[in-house]
């Protein structure tokens, strides 16, 4: 049962192993309801696996994962409804067209025939798809497969949003919607999870960012926080986040590479 | 043109294409010696079956006969190299039609059309062709010392590779232009492309497969029309290297010379329009099919058999995809490919007489086996044809019981309705008795489901989701399982109706035994019997895998 006073995650002691390789370590983590966090790290840090984890697609090696209330492990159907998830590089059906995908979405969510097709066209019309929907997705560009599997993460109204780079591929408009959509959303207690290398993005849409390295959890807060942790009073996300994932000194590859 | 970049595209484009034959894709290392031994096996193979032949003109009478035959052979090998490379090479582009990843033109680097033209042709031509024809040439090579037909042997080498080089064009052309008019149809078809598409894909793989069949299973009437009818058809181009070969072999040096240039002549002016369409369309954007802007959602075909709303939707979206993405559509083709197999020596034998045994064989033949095939190919295919979109079922709040059933709704209907269509062409066809007709049709439909829901627990637990090169479906170890699966569930289905036909047959034979007629509503019976609980066994397993494979995307 959804209780509006838990956090919309909690992850404690959550810990992932693939063979000998450690893809989460020891992780504790909670967000709360309404909050739109920016989950960043290098290539490898964690950050996929932990997203699938909140959503029930891979089983931790150790620990619990409560998301909404509710065990993805034990009910992963319940939580399933209540998220909304864009993955790192969504794979849809491109043998369908955009209206048939997400015809398809808002069965398998339940919704009725009549708030379908209406949140279809509402969100249709809002990314700029007029006059393409009913074209074979194979025929899209990547932003537009991309707007599609967004569309498709919100058409249901879900209560937590899981997105893997959901901006990839945007074009400005689509993109600054998406921005204030999640703010808007998150007015609304919906809790949005975003995984992104795009530093700029985290740091005007997240109220809080967690910085993964190795599968740890290196830093947590809001921008004021991390600055005072990397002791670096002035900076922007870009050079705390290098300072703390060391690759801080990047001036001698690029004189190597210009020689 | 540069040689140098033809080779060198030659190269990457022969290696690209030995790369997505194999299994794994990701993990592949090239082994030069590997592909280089082929051709030297069938170099040492085509020496010493040359040896051989020429061994036993030495030793045997009548040599001056066997030298005529041997010369009559020579001249025809350029054209039967035109149509088996022809053969294997559709047979290599059908192939390629699973492919999901294709060997784009380096058009950004500086590389002309040429270039790529002469690679891709060279490249097509080493892909399956080139170890035969090695092969003929050594071969033709070292029968023609004893007989002292070296000139005419060496000149047969030119022609047979004379003509590779035609057929590679040719089918080079045949491919881009597919490309090209296919995108043209499809986007002046509208919303009728992806029927338009589907129906045209089932044509041609049906076609290749009986042109295939035809060529391999009658390869003496073939060689016997091509040694007569190439005198007969030299206005054609393609067999102008052969009567350039009759010419010189009759030292009729005039017919020669224009034969030899007209060949030239029309290898260039094939390669020049590959060049031309290649240019064309080779880098035409992917063709934009536009099905509907109009959106009405229903509950479909299945939601109005019962399923519920998210197991009709899975069931719409898998119907979708079978007809819509061609390496898929196989499955749609081997009942067809079946059911020509089995009645092309019917038809070219005794033109399909009515009544007897034989054809009450070929009827229960037709509504079973063609439908049954349809179901464990479906069955075994349909959870792994999910390949990279695992993670949208995975995540979507989908019962795991309504997977299952969702994905058994397609093997076990598509089958069954298969079974009652072949069934009631069968009975129109072939006029079996009626009680036969009726066998045949209940049979089939208890089958579709029995063998539906048996492939489709083994299309779960062996689900491969890999999609590179090519979609892989299900793994190797299990669809063999399955199919043996099938074998027996279907076996045991029919058990009942087999029992009383061996029974009711012997009752033909010895004239003391009688079988009560009633003892067939009784197979039926049983038969259905034991269609329930194969279906209720195989569901249950199925749910049991699928929990795992939905609830673990590791």
């Amino acid at each position: 049962m959804v209780t509006d006073n838990s956090p919309a995650i909690k992850l404690s002691g959550v810990r992932k192993v693939y063979g000998d390789v450690v893809a989460v370590e020891r992780l504790d983590l909670e967000i709360g309801r309404g909050e739109v966090l920016g989950l960043l790290g290098p290539n490898g840090s964690g950050k996929s696996t932990t997203i699938k984890m909140a959503m029930g697609l891979v089983k931790p090696s150790e620990g619990t994962v409560n998301v909404l209330g509710i065990d993805p492990i034990k009910d992963p159907v319940g939580v399933k409804k209540l998220i909304g998830y864009v993955p790192e590089s969504p794979r849809i059906y491109e043998f369908l067209t955009a209206l048939e995908f997400l015809d398809l979405t808002g069965d398998l969510y339940g919704m009725g025939a009549g708030e379908k097709k209406e949140r279809i066209h509402e969100f249709i019309g809002a990314f700029g798809l007029e006059g393409r929907e009913g074209d074979i997705i194979n025929s899209y560009s990547d932003g537009m497969k991309q707007k599609v599997a967004i569309i498709s993460a919100l058409m249901h109204r879900p209560n937590l949003l899981l997105l893997d780079e959901p901006l990839r591929g945007l074009d400005p408009k689509a993109a600054k919607i998406m921005k204030d959509l999640l703010h808007e959303l998150a007015g609304q207690g919906v809790t949005s999870v975003i995984s992104t290398h795009t530093l700029e993005i985290a740091q005007a849409m997240c109220t809080r960012i967690v910085i993964m390295y190795n599968g740890r959890l290196l830093a947590l807060g809001t921008m004021d926080e991390l600055r005072k942790a990397a002791a670096m009073p002035d900076s922007g996300l870009e050079d705390i986040f290098l300072r703390m994932t060391g690759s801080g000194d990047i001036k001698p590859v690029v004189e190597a590479l210009m020689k | 043109m540069s040689l140098k970049n033809v080779l060198r595209l030659a190269g990457v484009y022969s290696r690209a294409s030995r790369l997505i034959s194999k299994r794994n894709f990701r993990r592949y290392r090239d082994k030069r010696w590997e592909t280089y031994a082929i051709y030297g096996l069938a170099v040492i193979i085509g020496i010493a079956a040359g040896a051989g032949i020429g061994y036993i003109y030495t030793i045997i009478p009548g040599q001056a006969a066997l030298h005529d035959a041997i010369v009559s052979f020579f001249v025809t090998l350029p054209t039967l190299c035109i149509l088996y490379s022809l053969v294997m090479m559709m047979m290599y582009q059908i192939r390629q039609t699973g492919v999901k990843v294709s060997v784009q033109p380096l058009y950004w680097f500086p590389v002309t059309w040429e270039d790529h033209t002469a690679a891709s042709v060279l490249a097509s031509s080493f892909s399956g062709t080139l170890w035969i024809t090695l092969l003929i040439c050594f071969a033709v090579l070292a029968v023609s010392v004893p007989l002292g037909l070296v000139p005419l042997a060496a000149l047969t080498c030119v022609g047979l590779f004379l003509c590779l080089a035609f057929t590679g064009t040719t089918m080079e052309m045949f491919r881009i232009f597919q490309v090209g008019i296919s995108g043209a149809i499809m986007r002046a078809a509208g919303r009728s492309a992806v029927w338009i598409r589907f129906v045209a894909m089932i044509v041609l793989f049906t076609v290749v497969y009986v042109v295939y069949f035809a060529a391999t299973q009658s390869m003496g009437v073939f060689f016997n029309a091509v040694a007569q009818g190439q005198l007969t058809a030299w206005f054609v181009p393609y067999v102008w290297p052969g009567l350039a070969l009759y010419a010189f072999s009759r030292g009729m040096w005039l017919q020669m010379a224009l034969f030899s240039a007209g060949s030239l002549i029309f290898g260039a002016a094939l390669f020049l329009a590959a060049v031309k369409l290649n240019a064309r369309y080779a880098l035409s954007d992917v063709a934009t099919i536009s099905v509907s802007k109009a959106y009405s959602p229903g509950k479909g075909l299945p939601g109005r058999l019962g399923l519920s709303g998210p197991e009709s939707a899975v069931v719409k979206k898998d119907f979708r995809g079978f007809t819509r993405r061609s390496e898929l559509m196989y499955v749609f083709i081997m009942p067809i490919v079946l059911l020509l197999a089995t009645f092309m020596p019917l038809i070219m034998g005794n033109g399909g007489s009515s009544g007897g045994p034989g054809n009450s064989y070929y009827f229960l033949y037709m509504a079973l086996l063609p439908s049954s095939a349809l179901s464990m190919t479906l069955g075994m295919s349909i959870v792994g044809s999910e390949g990279e979109r695992r993670w949208f079922l995975a995540q979507s709040p989908l019962l795991v019981k309504s997977f299952v059933k969702a994905k058994s709704f397609l093997p076990i209907m598509l089958g069954s309705g298969i079974s009652v269509v072949f069934s009631i062409i069968g009975f129109v066809i072939l006029s079996p008795t009626s009680r036969m007709g009726a066998t045949g049709l209940v049979e089939g439909v208890l089958l579709a489901f029995a063998v539906g829901m048996a492939a489709l627990t083994g299309g779960i637990a062996g689900a491969d989701f890999r999609e590179l090169p090519r979609p892989r479906m299900i793994r190797s170890e299990w669809s063999l399982i399955t199919t043996l699966l099938c074998l027996v569930s279907g076996l045991l289905v029919i058990l009942p109706v087999l029992v009383y036909g061996v029974v009711t047959s012997f009752g033909v034979i010895i004239p003391g035994i009688s079988v009560n007629g009633a003892f067939l509503y009784v197979a039926w019976l049983l038969s259905g019997i034991i269609a329930l609980a194969v279906v209720i066994v195989f569901y249950r397993i199925s749910v049991m895998y699928a929990g795992r494979l939905l609830g673990d995307l590791e």
